[in-house]
């Protein structure tokens, strides 16, 4: 019995195109407004590692720059990730990683939503409402196995 | 009407707050958090700290020691958040309180001099996290809710100890929060499915009476009106709604039959998702405020705390003293209320109107007065 099965077993994967953020004019000057923008956030869940495979959520655009939506002003971060297959049964697990990733490394004072990116997944409302409700994932997190694994999944993610 | 907030204290823990409770003096808070204990708070003077509205303090920590202190720590029940907090409500001797590690425990006052509580019972059933206890008003039944979609209902057995007496398993999702009727034995559950129901006994069982859709998202929490007509509610889908429980009608009794409708409610008002801009978590409903001029049509005050980071007052009152149509309009809000967090809780202090306590994610418990 192989009870490694994975659910997509071959998903496909993207050549990354390097984009690595230069360094900027605010980056070592505290006198510059410095706002947080869609390209750092991508650059804090690019390297998350997907849960099935030893691949990035870059490599198999699950996360993709343009599905970022950041509004420093208002505190405010949108992100929609698209699952490899629409009946992917990791999604959950993929959201809860970017959610930790983000919540580990973003300000407090920004409210992140994150959702599956629109008709990508069958289950997508039920994950969406799970992901963004605070008192689930509050409990989620003191989980010690998922959190073990979700951990797993982010140490890619530096 | 317009109103202002005057006074704001605050008290810590070291992680987010998810519940404040009022003993039935009004003079003590409990306080529940992630750091997995629950707290008792005491005012030092007393009753008199509500008196003294003539002297104002602001909000800097230096005068929480004269005002208001931590009188004791309960952090040796629960394995992980302690997620609900109760004061029992006829004489402010016992706390309940829920956790994420399943279990519900009961505290009582070691000795009535003493501010300090012991563990006195332990209550296990729910599979998961435990997400909300609340005592009825005669103290003698207890109510908790948890993740396993169920509500489970305990009786006194008269010596800190509950027996369970049902357990309801109608919602199909996780129940956030359960809440008692303040006149008639009735429990309300709110519910991630959506929906609120409203449990009553029956032949010394407890059954479904009624079950009110309308939020198109999570229920997060609900209060009655003072008197218990009317249910106020509060939504992930951004709206506050108020219910009304229908007259009830017993037909047929001179037929020789006895017909006993479900107890059933009808919206009748929606407070529009512009209020707040994301997910409503707590509401409370307070009869008035001193000083102010009170009508037949008037309802009180709710208070409403959200993810928005706002806590907003609104009024209530009946379109005509003959119709059941609400007017629901905002009074103040007061924007930030706890920094750049949540607010989880916001509860009417029960003995002293106008004061408000809230709690938030930034581990923080303010105690606020409504200006009218």
């Amino acid at each position: 019995m192989n009870i490694t099965q994975k659910i997509n077993d071959a998903p496909l994967v993207y050549e990354v195109v390097s984009k690595a953020r230069g360094v900027q004019l605010g980056d070592f000057d505290d006198g510059i407004d410095d706002p947080i923008d869609s390209e750092e956030v991508y650059e804090l869940i690019r390297n998350i590692n997907d849960p099935e495979h030893p691949l990035t959520l870059e490599q198999l655009h699950v996360a993709n720059r343009e599905h970022i939506y950041v509004d420093d002003g208002s505190n405010r971060v949108l992100i929609e990730f698209t699952p490899t297959i629409p009946h992917c049964s990791m999604a959950t697990l993929i959201g809860l990683c970017i959610r930790v990733r983000l919540l580990r490394s973003l300000p407090e004072r920004f409210k992140v939503d994150i959702r599956i990116r629109e008709g990508t997944h069958q289950s997508e409302s039920q994950v969406n409402k799970q992901l963004n409700d605070k008192e689930r994932v509050a409990a989620a997190l003191e989980n010690t196995y998922l959190l073990d694994v979700v951990n797993q999944c982010l140490a890619t993610a530096v | 009407i317009t109103g202002s907030f005057r006074r704001v204290l605050y008290v810590g823990h070291d992680d987010r707050v998810w519940q404040v409770s009022w003993d039935p003096s009004g003079t003590r808070l409990a306080s529940c958090s992630g750091d997995k204990s629950a707290r008792v708070w005491s005012a030092i003077s007393g009753a008199n700290f509500f008196a003294s509205t003539a002297m104002e303090v602001d909000g800097s920590r230096s005068n929480l020691a004269s005002t208001w202190q931590c009188v004791d720590v309960i952090d040796n029940a629960h394995k992980r958040t302690v997620r609900s907090v109760a004061f029992e409500p006829t004489r402010g001797r016992a706390i309940a309180t829920a956790s994420f590690d399943g279990t519900t425990a009961i505290w009582e006052k070691t000795d009535e001099s003493a501010d300090s509580y012991e563990c006195v019972a332990t209550l296990e059933g729910h599979e998961n996290e435990a997400k909300c206890v609340a005592w009825a008003p005669s103290g003698q039944l207890l109510a908790t809710c948890g993740r396993d979609k169920s509500v489970w209902i305990w009786e006194s057995t008269g010596e800190g100890d509950f027996d369970c007496i049902s357990v309801l398993m109608e919602h199909t999702q996780d129940v956030k929060m359960v809440l008692w009727h303040p006149k008639q034995e009735l429990l309300a559950s709110f519910s991630y499915d959506d929906t609120i129901r409203i449990w009553k006994e029956d032949d010394d069982d407890w059954v479904s009476a009624s079950t009110i859709s309308g939020h198109t998202s999570t229920v997060w929490a609900g209060a009655f009106s003072p008197e218990g007509e009317y249910l106020a509610s509060v939504s992930d889908d951004r709206t506050v709604r108020v219910w009304m429980q229908n007259a009830v009608q017993e037909n047929g009794s001179e037929e020789g039959f006895y017909y006993r409708p479900d107890t059933s409610y009808k919206c009748v008002a929606v407070v529009p998702d512009s209020v707040h801009s994301r997910a409503i978590y707590s509401v409370s409903w307070c009869a008035s405020v001193a000083g102010e001029q009170s009508a037949n049509t008037d309802l009180g005050f709710l208070a409403t705390g959200s993810g928005d980071n706002s806590v907003r007052i609104l009024s209530v009152s009946r379109k005509e003293a003959t119709t059941a149509d609400l007017d629901v309009a905002l009074v103040c809000t007061q924007e930030n209320a706890h920094g750049l967090s949540d607010i989880n809780c916001v509860q009417w202090n029960p003995k002293y109107p106008g004061w408000l306590a809230t709690s938030g994610d930034d581990g923080v418990i303010r105690i606020w007065h409504l200006e009218l």
